[in-house]
Parts: structure tokens; C-alpha cells; sequence
């Protein structure tokens, strides 16, 4: 299947057997549909092996390249202006994912493809974090009242906050999951173990918070296109903070802490298959011992991910069984992240009635 | 190339077959594009406007892969265009298939060339020695164009031009020229011989057609180019032609600014640009009719001395 064979190259661009043109042609466009051709050239420019792509197909990987460092430029552009306007305040200033790996400068943020800066500050600092980012020139993009009070209320993160001067938008968070959903870590403690950076105003999350929010992000909160990209994430993760001394120990005791046993035991279960990822193995446990899904959750899960991990063949539309998988993922996440209630509501909003309103233009 | 037949050598039936089948794929100089499709009249469309052009052996690799999907509704047929397994666009109505193809194709290649600085410029050449003309909106780029070419101007491409940061060269990017309206008679009438592809009414841009790339152009599609003019075209009715320097500072705001990645490409973009136009001549032509542009435009090419491309770029 090509896309573990893409795989395969993400883990050893050095590998002696290289895919022969015609591989490559439906390799490159899977990996972009994955959103990872870039990440694929800093892969292939990190091992020197770059001599070894042909040539068109250095080309695409260069140009796919190209795109992603200029998001790389301007998060650190908007990184230094979140430092200039959110400074002042003197609250902890916490970069998530995307932002973070950018601005830690780690291996696997090199060529990775960003959209946005998450930023995550405490519940109780976002009001003046959110005034004085409005006060910047920040503003929330089109939404109706029922976004934003979906947002508020209910979400972990306030709605995108768009500058007109730049390309990239700020998701301000208070906490890494959705407040009203099963699993709810502790946004505070969060912010206390973050670690700071090197300049001193900008901080990141502890590693092993780092590795529980990728897989949350997996499992719990994904776009369902992306995860390609995050999977890879959490491999390096794992293979870089997992040479750490206590890093085992402290990832089994955060896990603990913030009950996040399910997305941890999911996470390092497809790292581990897909990725051949180096396994903790005390959070391993810690995590299959609480939250070890029966074998037909399991079998069920396995079979979507499978599905929905993998980018299709390119030369089809996406097929039923992908979409189907997908939107299965996606309703557990749902299911995971609203009482009754309110998904009941939230469904009525957002499928149910705007099929009624008279189309408008 | 010889043994690889050509897109006009094939007849429609095997052409359809094999467009339904595996794709054709074609070089067009700075990249490769492989078309899938079982539409009657887009297989028409491609032995017209890409005749010339060889088809490259399944077993390679390209760019883009456009396939064009024709979708049943209740109320007629639609043209969907699928690139690389995702589809970018709006449906439009079958009998807009080429238009949406063509345009699909234009914002696919603006998004992928990004391995090049690439300006949105017609381009035409003598031998190796190309002449920029910048794209603003009804300055008549793509008729003029079109018009060099008939005269006897290399094309290298009506819409793109990718400049190499390395070399400073412009690659071919060699595809049909769009005309639209008026221009579509002005061209026909005056080269009838020169094929053009069906018209298209209705479309955002009104009626179009294209007009397909001279034999000469498609088989020195590989040759890059040095860049030596750049000029601003501008068409004006009843007046005089007149052929005026622009200096390289307005030159780079206006380039700068039409770029499609210019800011995306960052210092490499900046150096790129400032080289091109170090080592060009600019100036704005305004002309009425076709016979006094190409008068100025020959006098440049024959008063000014070729200056030999460099043995890197001609490796290329």
C-alpha cells in the first residue's frame, strides 16, 4: 500500500531501495493530500539524502517546501508580535503544537506545514489576553452568536482571532480539550509544569504534556485530515523526549493527572504500529490498565483508523469507505465531547436548521 | 521524441481510449500534466490546442494530474475537475469543461511552481533571447502574445513565467493561449491557418477560445531562455506607437506586486527579481495595431547585441 510505503521513506529517507518514478508520482501526491510533502524534503534534507530524489520530483517536494517555511517565517513574525502586545500583561504565554515545535526549533517542526498559532493562556487570564489582542487589531472572522457562544462556553479555545495585516490566524486556548467533554485536563496544571523558552517569554508545554496533547489531538479533537502529519509528530516526540531519564515516569504521572489514559493508549498503539515508534512503557501500562478498550472497541477502532489514517489513491475521489470511517471518528469525538443535550442542540444548529433557512443570493 | 507519438498523431477513438485509461501526459517544458478524461469533446479539444505536443511514457512522473469527471443531475450534465484526488472548484456546466481544465490547470501550476520565482507574464523569444510582458488587466498581454507567436516569436508561454533563482533563465511553460472576445476574431482573421479550439460563451471572462502553441514552440519547449526585455504593453486606439524606457525601481513594484509568489519565496524572491531586472531592458510600448508592435519589438531585438546564455542555464 503506497502510503505505508511513504511511511517507510518518512523513517529512513537513506533506504537503499528508492521508489522508481512512477512510485514517486503517486507517493508526492499522496503526501500531499496528507499535508506532508513538505515535511517529507526536510525528512530527506535532514538525512543529506536529497541527491537522491530525481529531479521533478525534488522539484514538487521543494515547492511544497517552499510553502510551509513561509508559514514557518510568518508564525515566528506573529510569535514576535503576540511577545510585543501580550507581554505586557505578564501572564504565561503558552505555544501549543504548530508554534511551539517553530519556536523550540525541533527537528520535526522543521518543514512542517502550520495554518495557525494555538496559544494557550489560563481560563482566568483570557479576558485580558483576548482585550489586548483586540485592542491590536485582532478580530474574530464571520461567525453568527451561536459560534461564539459555542466557542465560550463550550469549547477549550475562543473562535480564529484574524489580523487583516497578517496571513495567519490565533486560536487562543485556556485548556487542550473541550471544556463540556469526558475528558477534562486540567488547563492550570498544564500551564504550571510549561516549560520556558530559551528567551524567556514564550513558554511550552512540558514534553510529556506535549505528547498528550498530540494524541488528544488525534483522537479527541482532529480535523480528521491532518492526522498523517500529527501521527508523525508524536513518532518524533517519542523517539526525542523519550531518550529523557524521567521522561517515562513523568509521562505515566501526567496521564494520571489528567486522565487521558484512552487518547494516550490510542496515540502510542498507531505510533507504535505504523511507526515502530520506541514505546514508554510504564505510561503504556498505566494507560492500557485504565482504559484498555474492550476487543470489539478495539477491533472497531483499529479498523477506522486504518481507514481514515491513510490517504487514498489520488486518482479517485475520496472513497465511501474513508468518508464513512471519518465521520464514524468524528461522531465518537462528538459523543465524547457533548452531554446529550447539548449535542442534541449543537446538531439542531448546525445541521438541522440551516437546511431550512431559505437558500439566500 | 522519436517513437512517442503526438497528441494530433493519435486518432480521436484511441486518444479517448487512452484518456479514459492510464491518462495522457504531456511535457510541457517546466513540468509535466497528465490528462484523464472520457469526454468526447475534451479529447476533440486536446487534439486541437496540445496537437504538437508528445506523449510522454506512462511510467513517468508529473506535476498535476487533472481528471475531468462529467456528472449527472437531473437538470443537464456538469464538468468536475478532479486534481490529484481533490477537487478544488466548482462545478460548471459540460459545455464549460475546457475553460474549467484549463483555468483549473492555471491555479493548480500557481500553487506548485514555487521551486521558481514565478511572474505573471506573457513570454516570447528569438532563439534564446526572451521578451517579458507583464500581466495587468486589459493592457492586451495574452492577444499580443498570441500575435508574436503567429509572427513568428517563440512562445514560452502566455500566462507564466518561471524564472530559475539559480540561473536567472525562464523556463517554457508552454500551454494554449487564452483569447478572449474581440481578440478571438483579430486573431483568426488575420492567421486563419492557425488552430483555434472551440469558443466558450458566457464565462466570467466572457467568450473565449484558445489558440494553439506554434510546432516550433512545442519542440524547443526544453530550451530555457534568458530573459533580456521586459515590456509593459498597453493598447490604445488611434494613437501614435511609441516605445518609452521605465526605470527598474517602478519596474520592480510592478513586478513585485503581480508576482504569484514573490513574498512566499522571501529573500530568494527578492534576489531573483532584482537580478532579472539588473539584466533586462524595460520599457512600455503603446501600439494600436499589431504591425507597429511588432515593428518596435523586432527593432529591439535587432539593435540590441544577443548576449550568450550562460553554459549553466543551457544545461538546464
Amino acid at each position: 500500500m503506497s502510503a505505508q510505503r511513504l511511511l517507510l521513506l518518512f523513517a529512513d529517507p537513506l533506504q537503499p531501495q528508492q521508489p522508481t518514478l512512477a512510485q514517486w508520482d503517486r507517493l508526492v501526491r499522496i503526501a500531499r493530500i496528507g499535508s506532508v510533502a513538505s515535511l517529507l524534503h526536510a525528512r530527506y534534507e535532514a538525512a543529506g539524502a536529497l541527491d537522491a530524489l530525481p529531479a521533478p520530483v525534488a522539484r514538487q517536494l521543494r515547492s511544497e517546501r517552499t510553502v510551509a517555511e513561509y508559514r514557518i517565517r510568518m508564525t515566528r513574525w506573529n510569535l514576535e508580535h503576540l511577545v510585543e502586545v501580550l507581554g505586557p500583561l505578564d501572564i504565561e504565554l503558552v505555544l501549543l503544537k504548530g508554534a511551539a515545535y517553530i519556536a523550540q526549533d525541533v527537528p520535526w517542526g522543521r518543514g512542517r506545514l502550520t495554518g495557525d498559532v494555538d496559544l494557550m493562556v489560563r481560563a482566568s487570564q483570557i479576558p485580558r489576553a483576548e482585550a489586548a489582542l483586540r485592542e491590536a487589531g485582532w478580530r474574530f472572522g464571520e461567525i453568527t452568536d451561536y459560534d461564539e457562544r459555542y466557542y465560550r462556553e463550550w469549547s477549550h479555545e475562543l473562535p480564529p482571532l484574524m489580523h487583516p495585516e497578517r496571513p495567519l490566524p490565533i486560536d487562543l486556548h485556556h485548556t487542550i480539550l473541550p471544556v463540556t467533554g469526558r475528558l477534562r485536563p486540567d488547563g492550570d496544571a498544564l500551564v504550571d509544569a510549561s516549560v520556558a523558552l530559551p528567551d524567556g517569554r514564550l513558554r511550552v508545554l512540558a514534553p510529556e504534556d506535549q505528547v498528550l496533547h498530540t494524541c488528544c489531538h488525534l483522537f479527541e479533537d482532529s480535523d480528521m485530515w491532518h492526522q498523517l502529519r500529527d501521527l508523525l509528530d508524536l513518532d518524533a516526540m517519542l523517539r526525542e523526549y523519550g531518550r529523557g531519564p524521567d521522561f517515562d515516569e513523568r509521562l505515566a504521572a501526567s496521564v494520571a493527572r489528567h486522565g487521558l489514559h484512552r487518547p494516550l493508549h490510542y496515540g502510542l498503539r498507531y505510533a507504535r504500529r505504523y511507526l515502530g515508534s520506541p514505546m514508554p512503557e510504564r505510561a503504556r501500562r498505566e494507560a492500557a490498565r485504565h482504559a484498555q478498550p474492550s476487543p470489539p472497541t478495539e477491533w472497531l477502532m483499529d479498523a477506522l483508523v486504518a481507514r481514515s489514517l491513510f490517504p487514498d489513491s489520488p486518482d479517485m475521489p475520496v472513497r465511501a469507505s474513508r468518508l464513512w470511517a471519518k465521520r464514524a471518528l468524528k461522531a465518537r469525538q462528538f459523543a465524547r465531547r457533548f452531554p446529550p443535550r447539548l449535542l442534541a442542540r449543537h446538531l439542531w444548529t448546525k445541521w438541522v436548521r440551516p437546511s431550512r433557512a431559505p437558500a439566500l443570493g | 521524441m522519436r517513437g512517442a507519438p503526438t497528441v494530433a498523431g493519435l486518432a480521436l477513438e484511441p486518444l479517448l481510449e487512452r484518456l479514459s485509461a492510464s491518462g495522457v501526459a504531456l511535457d510541457l517544458g517546466a513540468c509535466t500534466v497528465r490528462f484523464r478524461a472520457s469526454h468526447r469533446a475534451f479529447a476533440h479539444a486536446l487534439r486541437t490546442l496540445y496537437g504538437a505536443f508528445p506523449i510522454e511514457p506512462d511510467s513517468g512522473f508529473a506535476d498535476v494530474t487533472v481528471a475531468l469527471h462529467v456528472r449527472r443531475a437531473p437538470f443537464g450534465r456538469w464538468a468536475r475537475l478532479c486534481i490529484d484526488g481533490e477537487w478544488p472548484f466548482q462545478d460548471l456546466p459540460l459545455a464549460m469543461h475546457l475553460p474549467l481544465v484549463e483555468w483549473g490547470l492555471n491555479w493548480t501550476i500557481a500553487h506548485r511552481a514555487h521551486a521558481w520565482l514565478l511572474l505573471h507574464a506573457g513570454v516570447v523569444a528569438r532563439g534564446d533571447r526572451a521578451l517579458l510582458m507583464p500581466a495587468f488587466s486589459g493592457v492586451g498581454k495574452s492577444t499580443l502574445t498570441a500575435a508574436l507567436m503567429c509572427h513568428g516569436y517563440r512562445l514560452l508561454s502566455d500566462e507564466f513565467c518561471p524564472i530559475d533563482p539559480a540561473t536567472g533563465s525562464v523556463s517554457p511553460l508552454l500551454r494554449p493561449v487564452c483569447l478572449k472576445n474581440d481578440s478571438i476574431d483579430r486573431i483568426a482573421e488575420r492567421w486563419p491557418e492557425r488552430p483555434i479550439g472551440p469558443r466558450t460563451a458566457g464565462t466570467h471572462k466572457g467568450t473565449i477560445a484558445h489558440l494553439a502553441p506554434s510546432p516550433a514552440s512545442v519542440s524547443a519547449r526544453k530550451r530555457p531562455a534568458r530573459p533580456e526585455f521586459i515590456v509593459f504593453p498597453r493598447y490604445q486606439a488611434g494613437e501614435a506607437s511609441a516605445l518609452e524606457p521605465v526605470t527598474t525601481q517602478r519596474a520592480f513594484v510592478k513586478l513585485s506586486g503581480n508576482a504569484f509568489n514573490y513574498s512566499l519565496l522571501g529573500e530568494a524572491g527578492f534576489v531573483a527579481l532584482t537580478n532579472l531586472l539588473g539584466q533586462c531592458r524595460i520599457y512600455e510600448l503603446r501600439y494600436s495595431n499589431f504591425d507597429e508592435a511588432f515593428e518596435r519589438i523586432d527593432a529591439l531585438f535587432a539593435e540590441t547585441e544577443a548576449v550568450p546564455l550562460s553554459a549553466e542555464a543551457a544545461r538546464r
